[in-house]
């Protein structure tokens, strides 16, 4: 889980002020947990990615009344299991009768229940990609690797990686920086022939 | 060029602490000038990574901006088919003055005085037409109870001098407007011929 935002805040006050452009990088950020969490709904792909963008419009529209007093995906979240559930209430099919947890839920991967992805050629791509990934982050300097396996793994903040690394804030923002550019550069080609 | 670099590593940067939800203004600002679609390939592989890391890869790749551009695409249809729908009904609505279109109170003043009016006209009209003879009022009126066998009110204890010239002027109005009414609405005639033959008793 990462940790709640206070940039998330920022993007949404200036999407309050009228900054689409802000909005459009909350998407960004979120589309594919958003996707993956409608995919436990709605599991044919188009329908999922329509699910999808008409929560993110409902968000859009709602923001006005966002004060913050949750997290912004935990809000965002809500508005999707809603609005799947109701896209299934309206094609007459029946929505599972728990929902997905929000704890976990970001273990969920994103798109493994959506039909038209599960492929054995996307299947093969997809465990190319994985393998390619472990591999990459085994390559890294001992440095870049701890630094990203304590945030993404462990959820830490920046301050508490700082903390555990001994080292400032900012060298742990740096370091987790160049560990992903260094993993990008072995999967960019994979990514490109799973396209 | 190294400047064009360090301005796109800036941006990954950025994009990065972003991620993490760690992003400063300063990262946001840069962040909103950048072009969608090459931010959300970034985004992509950073979520295929840490969802490797959470042991749970199956990442779909390539989705890439085409939500975000739906997105935007149907936002701005959406406003700008508010907007034209606004026009006609905002204009006017600068024009509005709050305090002239509430009523004002020598409206409200004549709404009531109007009110009155008619309430007056309905009851001692009504006690005129008890009693045909507004001149003589020695009218009793004897009322059965099962409990005293005779209560006697008398109307004319309730009735002053002043109201006989009252009367008149009543009946007198009262007879014209069935006449008037009788000659341009032919519903006119049946509230008042109810009301004058009401059964009197002497």
């Amino acid at each position: 889980m990462q940790p709640e935002t206070s940039s998330d805040q920022a993007l949404v006050e200036k999407v309050q002020q009228g900054d689409k452009r802000a909005f459009d990088l909350l998407v960004l950020k979120y589309q594919y947990k958003v996707i993956g969490l409608i995919g436990r709904y709605v599991q044919d792909r188009s329908e999922a990615l329509d699910v999808a963008q008409e929560s993110f419009i409902k968000a859009y529209r709602a923001i006005g009344s966002f004060r913050g007093e949750s997290a912004f995906y935990t809000w965002l979240y809500r508005i999707a299991v809603n609005t799947a559930k109701n896209y299934l209430v309206s094609r007459s099919r029946r929505p599972p009768e728990s929902d997905v947890e929000l704890d976990n839920e970001d273990v969920f991967s994103i798109y493994e229940s959506l039909t038209d992805i599960a492929t054995p050629e996307a299947k093969l791509n997809s465990d190319r990609l994985e393998e390619a990934i472990n591999q990459a982050i085994k390559d890294l300097p001992e440095e870049l690797r701890s630094a990203l396996t304590l945030r993404e793994f462990d959820g830490l903040s920046y301050e508490d990686i700082s903390l555990i690394m001994d080292c400032p804030v900012g060298t742990v923002r740096s370091r987790i920086f160049r560990a992903r550019e260094a993993v990008e550069k072995h999967i960019y080609p994979l990514m490109d022939a799973g396209e | 060029m190294a400047a064009l670099n360090d301005h796109s590593v800036d941006k990954r940067s950025s994009l990065s602490a972003m991620f993490d939800g760690e992003a400063t203004d300063k990262d946001v600002e840069c962040l909103l000038n950048a072009d969608s679609g090459e931010l959300s390939r970034q985004l992509e592989s950073f979520h295929l990574i840490q969802q490797t890391l959470h042991k749970d890869s199956k990442v779909a790749v390539g989705l890439e901006d085409r939500l975000v551009l739906g997105i935007r695409a149907q936002i701005d249809a959406e406003d700008s088919a508010i907007d034209t729908k606004l026009v006609p009904f905002v204009l006017p609505a600068k024009k509005t003055d709050v305090k002239a279109s509430r009523p004002t109170w020598k409206v409200m003043f004549s709404s009531v005085a109007v009110a009155a009016s008619v309430t007056f006209v309905i009851i001692f009209g009504g006690n005129a037409l008890l009693t045909p003879d507004a001149g003589n009022l020695n009218l009793t009126v004897d009322v059965q109870s099962p409990v005293t066998n005779n209560t006697v009110t008398s109307l004319a204890e309730l009735n002053k001098g002043g109201l006989k010239v009252d009367n008149v002027r009543l009946q007198n109005y009262l007879r014209q407007h069935a006449e008037q009414a009788s000659m341009t609405v032919g519903q006119g005639m049946i509230p008042m011929a109810r009301v004058v033959s009401y059964p009197v008793k002497e």
